[in-house]
């Protein structure tokens, strides 16, 4: 059921990203974005894109990527 | 009742037109030093500085002890593959609920499924921000579309089944919910 729930929220997280913004961002921001995308861990995610947790979850809202949980 | 928030929690709990809401389900709300230590926006320490000043968000420091259990946590939780990782903040705000008896808020799928996995962490209650705003439906302090306009104004989305359970749970199942994402009420 738990496998469920995050791949619900992968697709989620996949459908109402804007793509378009997300590949114009420089490689270390979108490769951090895909990311957070296929995984869920924001943590990690912000460590790939070199920005503190709170500037990672701004960019991610930029990028119209829910926090799903 | 009192909770400890982390910072996930936090960061899009803020979003939130009626963020205040928080205050009128919980006496206290804790914020440890590692948690706000990641703050870092000026309306969000604003926020927090005036619900400090009112004392409705209090600071708990990085005690040498808890921070030790934290530590233990997060090596507990590492070496069992089918759990998310849970990074130190949520590990010390964990062990800070279990510590106060207070609810932990959480949007970190790891610390949600700590009570859940480890025996010894059974008594400590998790909740996101979808609990949170239930229960501000079940004491009168918020309509049905709370869940929506959270969803929309945080940009935050919950698992569908969870999403219908609570709905159900709250009488909610016409009148919150709809949209993008999220449990459908058809």
């Amino acid at each position: 059921m738990e496998a469920e729930v995050e791949e619900e929220l992968r697709r989620i997280r996949r459908e109402r990203a804007d793509w378009s913004f997300i590949q114009s961002l420089p490689p270390r921001q979108r490769a951090a974005l895909q990311y957070y995308i296929e995984t869920g861990d924001i943590r990690r995610a912000a460590k790939l894109a070199g920005l503190p947790l709170e500037d990672f979850r701004e960019l991610m809202r930029r990028a119209k990527i829910p926090l799903a949980a | 009742m009192q909770a400890v928030a982390d910072t996930c929690f936090l960061l899009d709990w803020v979003k939130f037109s009626r963020r205040d809401l928080l205050f009128d389900i919980f006496t206290t709300v804790w914020l440890p030093e590692p948690v706000l230590g990641e703050v870092r926006s000026e309306d969000t320490l604003t926020w927090i500085s005036e619900r400090l000043a009112q004392r409705k968000l209090s600071l708990i420091p990085e005690l040498p002890e808890l921070r030790a259990r934290a530590l233990s946590l997060m090596t507990a939780v590492a070496s069992r593959l089918s759990i998310p990782l849970v990074d130190y903040p949520e590990a010390y705000c964990l062990e800070a609920g279990r510590e106060l008896g207070a609810v932990v808020l959480t949007e970190n799928r790891g610390a949600l499924a700590v009570p859940r996995i480890l025996p010894e962490y059974s008594g400590v209650v998790v909740w996101r921000s979808l609990e949170v705003l239930a229960q501000a439906v079940r004491l009168g302090k918020a309509d049905c579309g709370v869940f929506d306009r959270y969803r929309e104004e945080a940009l935050h989305e919950f698992p569908r089944r969870d999403l219908e359970k609570i709905l159900n749970e709250v009488g909610c199942r016409d009148g919150g919910g709809r949209g993008r994402g999220g449990a459908q009420t058809h």
